[in-house]
């Protein structure tokens, strides 16, 4: 069972993870996107 | 003609085979990378060579899952010239146009080698002090003057490699991480320094690295006696301001993540944190689809007409039975699983069908996606209704009320053995209790009702397609269709074993054997509407605490079956069970539990803790002998225990 966060992704944040979507040309299971998202959210808050 | 300059000998390791694969894969990727810096690292993805050398049918391999095999065994043999990466899942590997494995990543290498190509010395332009302008001013002046203009002499530039039609070109886009969010610069634009320089003195300026740009203002050169060069306005540089690192995350209320961690870090310990947010972005962007465990975008999810779910449902309903997406794929669009696109016309396929729910419902697994439609006969003969199976098996969701887990082994690997109740016998069942939970797929669409299982009977050669129904409302789950395999080679009280397989959906099943044996057991004679002992010579070992045998249960022969309305009520069942399995004493009948399991399983099923909470849980007619454990007294109702 997931825990509920309070953090919801911004715009930006789905767009990079759309974009990425896109450019991998196929779907992608979803631990795959967990991971992509992880590393965007680095991106995005210049953690990285 | 384009000539390559300073071509190495490159050394592959591996076999011949993996040597030729490993030296055309270079050859490729040097071609793709021909404008890059000799040390400039470049990367393909394993899946992009896979696709590119079997489209061109390299070494005859057409099949793209024994070319991936074979690709990374190739590269990973010569570590020299291929680095091997994988990121997100991703194989990649990377190695640089001189045939060395690249080993700085690649964020931190210059990529412009051209400074060192065309001026060895280069160094940053620095812009001279005012008093520093002028002393160069003047050593210009007199520099011109006295030796005719000079130009350096350029190196030739190295001629590229390969033409770029040359370059293999994936169908699909290799998954690239975006380049990281450039700091913006807040600082004003800075004023071009004036220098005043005489007309006839301009100075020649060695190539160099264009770091600082000088515009040059051109003056008489009178005015440069008369006039005193003038103090430039020197503007001071503004630090860039680089947005502020946020490293520590709130995911929720004193849950906060420290963005620094490594990736693997984060997920081991906010996962689920993580994977909350996530869903609750994609779920509520209509961008994003998914079907089971995969995501998409809906504007690259391939389209169905009305005309092609007709034709889908038309060929399940001629197949006779559920079909699998790759069946669908392969028989109506002639679409072969090595081809490029295939992940993606499969998942548009399964996508579009879970969303016409009136004509398709998925009964498939994660590895094998399995469809059917309406029209399609029934898995399994039941002898009861399947609301009515469900309603029986209802007390299995209540943890309290099943039996502990009768598995073996470890996941994946899991065996279980399982005694056949009469219940289960004569409708060819199985319970989805906790042994079978897991032992059996888990649903995979939230809105999955049932899967279909196949289950290889080891022992006959033959596959059992059965069909397992998950529990939902007041229903408990339970596995039909096996009824053919049980009444054709078992009796109640048989003992079945069965296995995991390394598919989810598929499973064997066989049962103990034993000596050959001819024994009288309980029958339900449809003829005459009446239980009947009858002999049978079967050769399966059997529980005998649970056969049914006329020297346990001889009250019961020539009884009819209890009416619906009677056998829906658990007191009426159990009532019925004592007194053909107590022993009578007086007005009330006594057993122990190990006696009433076989017979009361023959109405309708229960597990021993269910029948210890009914006979333990306030109906009066039931009571429990203090003096021996799992032995319990009945006394019918208007007989003096009310």
């Amino acid at each position: 069972m997931d825990e509920n966060s309070t953090l919801t992704p911004t715009a930006e944040q789905l767009e990079k993870l759309a974009e990425w979507l896109r450019r991998s040309g196929r779907p992608q299971s979803a631990d795959t996107l967990l991971r992509r998202y992880i590393e965007i959210l680095k991106e995005t808050n210049n953690a990285k | 003609m384009v000539q390559q300059l300073n071509q190495q000998t490159i050394e592959f390791e591996g076999t011949d085979q993996e040597q030729a694969v490993a030296g055309e894969i270079f050859n490729l990727m040097r071609m793709f990378g021909f404008s890059y810096a000799a040390n400039r690292p470049i990367r393909q993805t394993l899946p992009n060579l896979v696709q590119y050398l079997s489209e061109h049918k390299f070494q005859g391999i057409e099949n793209a899952e024994e070319m991936t095999g074979l690709v990374d065994k190739a590269l990973t043999a010569s570590p020299k010239v291929f680095r091997r990466e994988e990121e997100n899942g991703i194989v990649a590997f990377v190695t640089t146009k001189v045939g060395i494995a690249a080993v700085i990543p690649s964020e931190q290498v210059d990529h412009h080698s051209f400074r060192t190509r065309l001026y060895a010395d280069a160094k940053p332009v620095v812009t001279p002090t005012p008093a520093e302008q002028a002393a160069q001013q003047q050593a210009s002046n007199r520099a011109a003057e006295a030796n005719p203009l000079q130009l350096p002499t350029a190196a030739p530039l190295p001629l590229p490699t390969a033409a770029s039609a040359a370059r293999p070109v994936a169908a699909t886009v290799a998954p690239t991480t975006p380049a990281k969010a450039a700091p913006v610069p807040t600082a004003a634009p800075k004023k071009p320094e004036t220098v005043a320089v005489p007309a006839a003195a301009k100075p020649t300026t060695p190539m160099r690295p264009a770091e600082v740009e000088v515009a040059v203002e051109v003056v008489e050169a009178a005015s440069v006696v008369a006039t005193p060069i003038s103090e430039p306005e020197r503007v001071a540089p503004e630090p860039v301001t680089a947005p502020e690192a946020v490293r520590e995350l709130e995911l929720a209320p004193d849950v906060v993540a420290d963005l620094s961690l490594p990736t693997n870090q984060l997920l081991s310990e906010y996962g689920s944190y993580f994977r909350s947010s996530l869903l609750k972005g994609i779920a509520s962007d209509s961008r994003f689809v998914n079907f089971a465990n995969e995501w998409y975008l809906e504007e690259m999810t391939g389209r169905y007409s009305k005309g092609d779910l007709r034709r889908i449902r038309e060929y399940i309903l001629e197949v006779g039975g559920p079909v699998t997406d790759a069946d669908i794929l392969a028989d109506l669009y002639n679409k072969r699983t090595n081809e490029g696109d295939y992940t993606p016309t499969r998942f548009a396929l399964d996508y579009r069908l879970a969303k016409e729910k009136k004509d398709f419902e998925f009964v498939g697994t994660v590895d094998e996606r399995i469809w059917t439609t309406a029209g399609v006969p029934a898995i399994g003969a039941t002898r009861h209704k399947a609301a009515e199976i469900g309603t029986d098996y209802k007390y299995l969701e209540d943890p309290n009320l099943v039996d502990s887990n009768e598995l073996k082994g470890e996941p994946g690997k899991y065996t279980w053995e399982h005694i056949l109740t009469f219940y289960e016998y004569e409708n060819g069942v199985l319970p989805y209790d906790v042994s079978a939970k897991a032992l059996f797929p888990k649903l995979l669409q939230e809105d999955q009702k049932s899967v279909i299982l196949r289950f290889e009977a080891t022992q006959l050669g033959v596959v059992y397609n059965a069909e397992l129904r998950y529990p939902s409302g007041n229903r408990g789950g339970w596995i039909v269709g096996l009824e053919s395999f049980f009444s054709d080679n078992l009796v109640p009280g048989a003992i079945l074993v069965v296995r995991q397989t390394n598919r989810t959906n598929q499973f064997t099943i066989e049962y103990k054997q034993g000596e050959e044996q001819e024994a009288r057991l309980l029958f339900w004679d449809e003829r005459r509407q009446k239980f009947v002992f009858r002999p049978i010579i079967f050769a399966c070992a059997i529980n005998k605490e649970e056969a049914l045998t006329p020297d346990r249960y001889s009250r019961i022969d020539g009884q009819k079956r209890l009416e619906e309305s009677e056998r829906k009520r658990t007191d009426f069942v159990l009532a019925n069970a004592f007194e053909y399995a107590g022993q009578k004493q007086g007005d009330t009948y006594y057993t122990l539990l190990d006696d009433l399991y076989p017979i009361a399983n023959i109405e309708r099923p229960f597990s021993r803790n269910y029948l210890r909470s009914l006979l333990t849980s306030g109906n009066n007619q039931f009571r429990v002998d203090e003096t021996t454990p799992d032995a319990f007294f009945y006394k019918p109702a208007g007989q003096g225990r009310r």
